[in-house]
């Protein structure tokens, strides 16, 4: 559960800094959509990737394509731009990981 | 524009890089998994002595109630002597082949059948699988008989999460049941996740 925490946490900071720097939205309202955002993909994206699928490329995709489709629908910007943000998000997020791994 | 174009090529060339990468260190598939064995009820013979003896490896190693592990590749085996008959200084002094005699030709020393492996390469799992912690029962001991059963497996992740399955057969290990109690945060928080965010979408479009 801390493991979780923890990477929810590293994650909605990481994801939040790339969007807000895209996208210059009221912080506040940006903070809770990345949390939103977030909270619904890692979770599952974990699981997964522990216990199901044992495929990070294959998870991270997934994880790229559901939060660009949220991005854009929270955000309401232009998909192309919502998967660029989604793309460079989690590219970031994913070297951190790999680097605290 | 281009230069958008261009970053997001590099990025996309990046992420079908990073598995590679991965691939060199682990395969998610191929991992070995640490075994390790615990004796759960060592206590309730305190006359006894409970020994290790492995092929390569190890000569021998004395088995109290904390968890084992040995070299990947040995096959090991559990023997016990009575406390009376036991002499761990004599022992430590055996060459190699003085060693393997005593195992097995010394009618002091009583062998159990179990086979222990020193790493599982049957297990479904990825690299987050931390370490197998089998758990083996005594059921038997007299004089001329010990009969150790694996009873069960603990699985633990590197995400702390432990998740144990009961050995049905002697012969497999059991596999990690996919779910359990501590899962359910996986799945909570991304359910009340999205009904927040479609709740913020009907409100935003009806509201």
């Amino acid at each position: 559960m801390y493991f979780l925490i923890y990477a929810l946490f590293t994650t909605i900071i990481l994801e939040f800094l790339v969007i807000w720097i895209f996208l210059r939205d009221q912080p506040a309202r940006t903070l809770i959509y990345t949390i939103l955002i977030n909270c619904f993909t890692l979770p599952l994206a974990t699981y997964a990737y522990y216990y199901v699928i044992f495929d990070l490329l294959l998870v991270e995709i997934l994880v790229i394509v559901i939060e660009s489709l949220l991005i854009k629908l929270l955000f309401n910007i232009k998909y192309p731009n919502a998967l660029l943000i989604s793309v460079i998000a989690n590219v970031i997020t994913a070297l951190v990981g790999v680097y605290l791994i | 524009m281009k230069r958008i174009s261009l970053l997001f090529s590099l990025i996309v060339i990046g992420i079908f890089t990073i598995p590679t990468i991965y691939a060199d260190v682990i395969d998610p598939n191929q991992t070995e998994v640490p075994v390790y064995y615990i004796i759960t009820n060592i206590n309730d013979y305190p006359d006894y002595v409970f020994l290790l003896h492995g092929n390569p490896s190890p000569s021998f190693m004395v088995l109290n109630s904390s968890e084992f592990n040995f070299y990947k590749l040995s096959i090991a085996s559990i023997y016990a002597v009575e406390k009376s008959n036991y002499n761990q200084t004599e022992l430590e002094n055996l060459n190699d082949t003085e060693l393997e005699n005593y195992f097995e030709e010394n009618t002091n020393v009583i062998p159990s059948d179990l086979e222990l492996q020193g790493d599982l390469n049957d297990i479904n799992g990825s690299y987050s699988l931390e370490k197998v912690v089998i758990e083996l029962e005594i059921t038997s001991l007299n004089q001329t008989n010990l009969v150790i059963k694996k009873t069960r497996a603990k699985f633990i992740y590197s995400d702390g999460i432990t998740k144990t399955a009961d050995f049905q057969d002697q012969n497999t290990t059991p596999s990690p049941d996919t779910f359990d109690k501590m899962d359910f945060w996986y799945f909570i928080i991304p359910l009340i996740a999205i009904i927040a965010i479609i709740s913020i979408l009907l409100y935003r479009r009806y509201g």
